[in-house]
């Protein structure tokens, strides 16, 4: 199908497909997915700050969908994200303003520059999250095996320093005392100043606007560590988060022609089916178990970036991407299908033994 | 389909207010649809969707 604000032919069910791998990641994971959904559309010919706009458009709806679902889940702590608007609206504008800077530039001036912060961001994330999770798995299996014995083993000491840094970091920013204080005994936060807030949510709401990603890759660990969230409600607040951001976003990159609103719709029809089946995923599945396959889909769609611009090769690019797209939306669909089968095997236990 | 690709192409070139309000439009009232559909198919099918114990 020919979309005319882009120019450009992009297969309806291509858009489909990633945007219902994409809302499932997002809505398990709790990000917008725009990490996967801005190199998806890039791969296909879609200039980078259209790609980055229309990843923002669709990932209201998305966010909408999967916010209906944490909120029935009761993963939703609305104080939290209330207080993460201001600072998500300032950064997102300023995200905007520094695409619109590059554009004075050309076109082919904004790709280079939005494909190598990609390529940082990615490789980061990516490099972090694999080692992480391993040492994580390591010093698990460690523990199994050697549940008796005290001698801390080397992978122990490793996961143990990685913990310290992010737990010390947290208790840091934790000390800031600037008022406003702000409160919340749900979620075991005596007090915090807002602005420790406001500056996370700035600039998550930077990397929204430049970047045209949710930001749910690291609000997520900023309300696990600095705030105490439990994990599922960390990714139900960010989901509803990211509503804000990406409205915001889109509204203002629709302003200064970034959307293109057809490839928006089209993505959102996967994404708002995906959305749900991965936000219900979270009751069963844990996230733990993927975060490695997490790291290696950031691996891959670093490379679709690097494959497309630096060699030139559209088709591998493309196969990159929705080949990983692919293989995580399987991976929690099977862990999901497991998972309600075993609780359905306990539920009918419990009932024989009553 | 054509009318409608014609339709937001002529808002995106001659009015970007309008485009940009009814981007945001459409996305969160399909966002609102798929959600009470959603719901609406988990109940009928009986899934678990009671609220979690974060404790």
């Amino acid at each position: 199908m020919f979309f005319p604000i882009t120019g450009v032919n992009i297969a309806v069910w291509y858009l489909v497909g990633i945007g219902f791998a994409v809302g499932m990641c997002g809505g398990f994971w709790g990000g917008g997915g725009g990490w996967i959904l801005t190199p998806a559309l890039y791969a296909v010919g879609v200039p980078m700050n259209i790609a980055v706009g229309t990843s923002l458009a669709q990932m209201v709806g998305q966010a909408i969908v999967a916010t209906f679902w944490h909120h029935r889940l009761g993963n939703i702590s609305v104080r939290v994200a209330a207080m993460m608007i201001p600072g998500t609206i300032v950064g997102v504008e300023i995200g905007a303003r520094i695409m619109e800077v590059l554009k004075t530039h050309g076109e082919a001036h904004v790709n280079q520059v939005i494909s190598v912060l990609y390529i940082i961001l990615l490789s980061g994330l990516a490099i972090y999250t694999l080692v992480e999770s391993l040492c994580s798995q390591q010093a698990l299996a460690r523990a199994h095996q050697q549940q008796t014995d005290d001698e801390k083993t080397p992978s122990n000491q490793r996961s143990a320093v990685a913990d310290r840094v992010l737990v010390d970091a947290a208790h840091y920013l934790a000390q800031c005392r600037i008022p406003p204080m702000i409160r919340c005994p749900l979620l075991r936060v005596e007090r915090m100043s807002f602005w420790v807030i406001f500056l996370a949510a700035m600039l998550t709401g930077i990397l929204a606007g430049l970047l045209g990603v949710g930001g749910g890759f690291l609000r997520v660990p900023t309300l696990v560590y600095l705030i105490g969230c439990p994990t599922h409600v960390a990714v139900g607040t960010s989901m509803f988060a990211i509503i804000v951001s990406g409205a915001f976003g889109a509204f203002t990159h629709a302003l200064k022609g970034n959307v293109d609103l057809l490839i928006a719709l089209c993505m959102l029809i996967g994404a708002a089916i995906g959305a749900q089946i991965g936000s219900f995923a979270t009751r069963y599945v844990q996230g733990t178990q993927l975060r490695v396959m997490f790291g290696v889909a950031l691996v891959v769609a670093t490379a679709s970036i690097v494959v497309k611009n630096f060699f030139n090769m559209p088709v591998l690019a493309i196969m990159l991407v929705a080949g990983i797209a692919g293989l995580m939306t399987l991976i929690i669909i099977t862990l999901l299908i497991r998972g309600v089968a075993q609780a359905a095997r306990a539920q009918a236990e419990q009932a024989a033994d009553h | 389909m054509n009318w409608l690709a014609t339709l937001i192409l002529q808002w995106y070139k001659t009015d970007r207010l309008l485009y940009a309000c009814v981007t945001i439009g459409a996305v969160a009232v399909i966002g609102l649809l798929f959600g009470i559909l959603g719901s609406w198919i988990a109940r009928k099918l009986g899934l678990d969707t009671s609220r979690l114990n974060h404790s």
